[in-house]
């Protein structure tokens, strides 16, 4: 398994805290301590119900626009896409802000927003949804999850 | 809260803690760091530390106060001193 390596800035009390608190709960290193913290951190929100953000690449997608398909540029995390454009298609970068979602499996557009920071957040929500589904499309219901902005 | 990063440790950290990840780990810590608007995993892993023990404390200290509303001031310490008279 591939391991990536981390070096954690600590004061002299944190580190004193941090080395008592991993030996009291028996783990080997105070790093291996300081990673299930984090986790446990993170288990917790999710638990919570709050959506942990996904993390998104740049990539080319499939995404059915009205009447037609097309391939466009924007950002992925399966099982979602965003791309800047509505469902009319692309828009030129500065021209507006529109960002729409897209379900990859299908291509469909689930919903458009005027940031992609807002189509990020409700994948965020949906994938929630999506793993309980077992990988099914997040919404039984064909329409939109929100409605979508006009063009 | 926002995005932007910022100086996320002390400068009194002088001490340094090695953490190995694996790929998913990082991945989730790295957005979980640019989320909290801390400029590094690490920043966050610093901070999820501290948060950890805060809670535990926090935790630890409500039981002890449910503990001495049910058994009156000290009723907690009793009760331990008991079970550790019993092993």
């Amino acid at each position: 398994m591939k391991v990536a390596s981390y070096t954690v800035h600590a004061d002299a009390q944190q580190s004193v805290r941090w080395n008592r608190a991993a030996e009291g709960e028996g783990y080997a290193s105070t790093g291996a301590w300081l990673a299930m913290a984090a986790d446990s951190y993170l288990k917790a929100r999710a638990r919570a119900g709050m959506p942990i953000p996904l993390a998104w690449r740049r990539g080319r997608f499939r995404v059915i626009l009205e009447g037609r398909e097309a391939m466009v540029s924007g950002q992925m995390s399966l099982p979602f896409g965003t791309y800047h454009g509505t469902p009319s298609g692309p828009i030129p970068h500065g021209s507006t802000k529109y960002h729409s979602l897209v379900y990859l499996p299908t291509g469909r557009i689930m919903a458009t927003f005027r940031s992609a920071r807002q189509c990020k957040a409700l994948a965020a929500e949906l994938a929630r949804l999506w793993v309980r589904g077992d990988g099914s499309e997040p919404s039984g219901n064909p329409a939109p999850v929100l409605p979508s902005l006009p063009a | 809260m926002g995005w932007d990063s910022k100086a996320s440790y002390s400068p009194l950290a002088g001490r340094k803690v090695p953490v190995r990840a694996t790929d998913a780990q990082k991945a989730a810590w790295e957005v979980a760091a640019k989320k909290h608007g801390m400029a590094s995993a690490g920043a966050f892993l610093a901070w999820a530390g501290d948060l950890y023990l805060a809670l535990l404390r926090a935790y630890q200290d409500a039981v002890q106060e449910h503990d001495d509303a049910l058994e009156g001031p000290g009723g907690a310490d009793r009760r331990r001193r008991e079970r550790e008279g019993e092993r």
